[in-house]
């Protein structure tokens, strides 16, 4: 094969949203055989400047040259017939299918005896050369549901090779990937630039990009602010571009707290994956709640709180001295519940800002025997923590679909400080939130802490827990099995912990 | 406010986008300004006092149905079983009545039954987790069966001077009772939508159920008492529409009934999947049905070709619903 040098370039490209320049006059250029990293914090435009050259949404300026020549781009099938394949944080997938069908779906190969019959075995031996290429051992024949999410991952870039792309964006890919799972990506996306690729990788993670990336582009509110080889620049000026600002030094955790218990839970047990939790959360400290992907932590939480039922346990609440037994359900009146995924239980998505924030304390808001509800007042608060937060949106009564992941994640937060519960638990509290917005939500958590919260922290990012923490339990087969103070918070211990290799 | 669009293409179809997706009340009230406008010009007799009573008084029977249909439509359900529950309702109360000669033993009776089978609905749809649709279209065949089986299919005559007198009479030799009915349940119940604690659950339970739970409303308990509320107003319609028409039979609303009431209440801002929707929004869309049916009665057309119109008129409203929410 002769090596084809291929060349993408996006030039001044410039689109607007109701109330928010999302990108202006932005251009980048992309050779195949090199990574390049597109980082910035949430709403500096890498999704739109990616979704524009998906084909999803349409440029109000600039233009697209693939090879010296212009293309439009004005549907994701047009992207597709230009070789631009959009591998999504969101997975799409027919999960009761196999993986052979998922990955040549929209291009099964032809059966030679039997008209409009597809070939099966055909199917699964194209699969597996693609999967070969890839360097990947999973087996073709099993179904799409049975695989890990990394797993699906890289079922998803095989289909891109399979409809023979040659540009290949990467949008956060790692955000719920295990670190084994990390690397055989990283592995992958090599394979695909050894192959020649235009590849494009959006990402949080400075330390990814410096792995993984050769060249860097740096968004900041809709505009290019630099680009480069990553070689050439350190990670701390990297960041200095993507926020504009030096990132401080971000505070530990306090460090006095009080031994004034607030809840306990008592061998709780819910099908194969929690037998038998035991744990008690104090007054004003953050209790990280560390585990590996599918160790239970989600779940653990949404059955205290009574989301999913419970098969047995005991949950105790400390109130003024008196001790309570309660039912899940009740407990979840006593909190706050930042979920793991905002858009599935976290936003009113098509409710404006100021509905999403009240939303949590209503009762409050309600006055007399006929619970009117108070409007002014709620929009009033909300205003309030607009400000406080430094929520960035046109406007309170602007719908929280249009505002970007930090915003609408510091939306949830201020539905919750509005209601100042005694036990805030905040699941994956910075997942999609950049850099900027991650450092102040790691402040609040710890002045509400400092304030008197008791506050359950769960991350699938160590560095948060082990910086926020005051105390870390550690999730593995279904039981807590470490607990770690002061020095043993630490990413080897955890992890080793996590890993099962323990001491 | 700063909700400006600062696009630099103008697109004719996002603007008219934009303007119905943010105040769902704009499309109701002008395409029934406009119908009203337009049939008035051509359609001789429409404008006629008599006529424009007549479809007042049209529209304070279905209204009620429709007042239910967006309770529950706001909380992400449906009800279809509301209009043979009307009969199911009726021909009890009815029959009670005429035995008794108590007007208030059968009114009574009349929304007992109708709540009774606003509870099954609630309960399966609220707390055992049943898909509204499937569970609304076997009551819908439950009340239908039950109101032939305890009539033997025979109408029930002889209901009591004064019930009729009450309810299907005109006030001031005027108004019709029954559009002075529905005007005090709509006002109430626009208020309870949109000032109440309630009215904000069933708006945020239809929006997102999930990220409601989390958020402390009791979803089980708004999703059932919309159940309740459109069975109450199947009772209402029970007793208005058996003093109407001075007689309580096992098929008072018509089948196509239904989808006039679902499709004045989607054309009034209401959504199938949730979270939208208004008393307001949805009388404009009843008007605008309402009007549609008479113009066909004036017109002479023929039921059949009305019922392929009105059912066309329904499919591009749930089309409009798809482009609105997408």
């Amino acid at each position: 094969m002769t090596i084809n040098q291929q060349k993408l370039a996006m030039l001044n490209i410039t689109k607007s949203f109701p109330g928010v320049d999302a990108l202006a006059n932005v251009s980048i250029t992309a050779n195949s055989g090199q990574i390049m990293g597109l980082v910035g914090v949430n709403g500096a435009g890498k999704s739109t400047l990616m979704n524009i050259l998906g084909g999803i949404y349409s440029n109000d300026s600039g233009k697209i040259v693939l090879n010296n020549k212009q293309i439009h781009l004005k549907s994701p099938n047009d992207a597709a017939k230009n070789g631009i394949a959009f591998i999504h944080q969101d997975l799409l997938y027919f999960a009761s299918q196999t993986v052979a069908e998922n990955i040549y779906m929209t291009d099964l190969p032809k059966n030679n005896y039997i008209p409009f019959f597809t070939s099966k075995s055909k199917v699964i031996e194209n699969a597996k050369q693609v999967l070969d290429m890839l360097g990947s051992d999973i087996n073709p024949n099993s179904l799409m549901e049975e695989l890990s999410t990394g797993e699906k991952q890289i079922i998803e870039i095989a289909r891109a090779l399979a409809t023979g792309s040659d540009i290949v964006i990467f949008d956060e890919p790692t955000s719920s990937l295990s670190i084994k799972e990390k690397e055989r990506l990283f592995k992958v996306v090599r394979k695909l630039k050894s192959e020649n690729k235009i590849i494009i990788y959006i990402s949080h993670f400075l330390n990814e990009i410096q792995e993984l990336c050769d060249t860097y582009v740096v968004l900041r509110n809709g505009r290019l602010v630099g680009n480069g080889n990553v070689a050439d620049e350190t990670k701390n000026n990297i960041i200095r571009m993507i926020i504009g600002r030096d990132l401080l030094t971000s505070k530990s955790a306090t460090k006095e707290t009080s031994n004034e218990t607030v809840l306990e839970i008592k061998n709780l047990i819910q099908g194969n994956l929690l037998q038998g939790i035991n744990l008690k959360l104090n007054k004003g400290e953050v209790l990280g709640l560390w585990g590996l992907m599918g160790s239970g932590r989600t779940e653990l939480i949404r059955t205290a709180l009574g989301l999913d039922p419970m098969e047995s346990g005991e949950i105790n609440l400390y109130q003024k001295g008196d001790t309570n037994q309660v039912s899940p359900k009740q407990l979840l009146k006593h909190c706050g519940y930042v979920t793991e995924s905002r858009r599935i239980d976290g936003l009113f998505i098509s409710e404006p800002v100021w509905k999403n924030i009240t939303s949590g304390n209503l009762s409050h808001y309600s006055k007399g025997r006929l619970n009117l509800i108070d409007s002014k007042s709620e929009m009033q608060s909300a205003q309030n923590h607009i400000k406080n937060l430094k929520i960035k949106t046109p406007s309170h009564s602007t719908t929280i679909e249009n505002l970007s992941g930090g915003n609408q994640q510091k939306a949830i937060f201020s539905r919750w400080l509005d209601k100042r519960p005694k036990i805030l638990i905040l699941d994956e509290p910075t997942r999609g939130v950049d850099v900027g917005a991650k450092q102040e939500i790691g402040n609040l958590i710890t002045k509400l802490a400092q304030e008197g919260a008791a506050i359950l922290l769960i991350s699938s990012e160590i560095e948060e827990i082990v910086s926020l923490s005051n105390r870390v339990l550690v999730l593995r087969d279904g039981v807590i099995a470490h607990e770690a103070l002061e020095e043993n918070i630490n990413e080897v211990n955890l992890m080793s912990i996590a890993l099962g290799k323990e001491q | 406010m700063i909700d400006n669009i600062v696009t630099n293409k103008f697109s004719f179809a996002k603007y008219i986008k934009k303007l119905i997706s943010d105040n769902t009340l704009i499309l109701p009230i002008s395409i029934t300004i406009i119908a009203a406008v337009i049939f008035s010009l051509t359609v001789p007799n429409f404008s006629n006092i008599r006529n424009i009573l007549n479809i007042f008084e049209q529209l304070g029977i279905l209204g009620f149905l429709a007042v239910g249909m967006t309770f529950v439509m706001i909380a992400g359900g449906i009800d279809l079983s509301s209009y043979t529950v009307v009969s199911a309702s009726a021909v009890v109360g009815a029959t009670i009545m005429v035995a008794t000669e108590n007007v208030f033993l059968g009114c009574s009776l009349m929304l007992m039954v109708s709540v009774f089978f606003g509870t099954i609905n609630g309960v399966a749809i609220a707390y055992l987790r049943m898909i509204p649709f499937i569970v609304t279209l076997s009551t819908m065949v439950l009340a239908q069966g039950f109101a032939i089986w305890f009539t033997k299919a025979q109408s029930i005559y002889g209901l009591p001077d004064i019930f009729i007198e009450i309810f299907s009479g005109r006030l001031f030799n005027f108004i019709p009772v029954p559009a002075i009915l529905i005007i005090v349940v709509a006002i109430i119940c626009s208020f309870v939508l949109s000032m109440t604690l309630y009215g904000r659950w069933l708006y945020l339970t239809g929006e997102n159920e999930k990220t409601a739970e989390v958020s402390n409303i009791n979803t089980q308990f708004a999703k059932f008492t919309t159940y309740i509320i459109s069975g109450l107003m199947a009772g209402i319609t029970a007793i208005v529409l058996s003093a109407v028409v001075e007689t309580s039979t096992t098929s008072l609303v018509r089948d196509e009934r239904l989808m006039d009431v679902i499709a004045a209440t989607v054309i009034g801002g209401a959504s199938l999947k949730g979270g939208s929707g208004s008393v307001i929004g949805t009388m404009f869309g009843l008007l605008f049905i309402t009007m549609l049916g008479n113009v066909f009665n004036l017109l002479g057309v023929s039921p059949f070709l009305a019922m392929i119109i009105k059912g066309s008129v329904l499919v591009a409203v749930i089309g409009l619903d798809v482009f609105r929410t997408r």
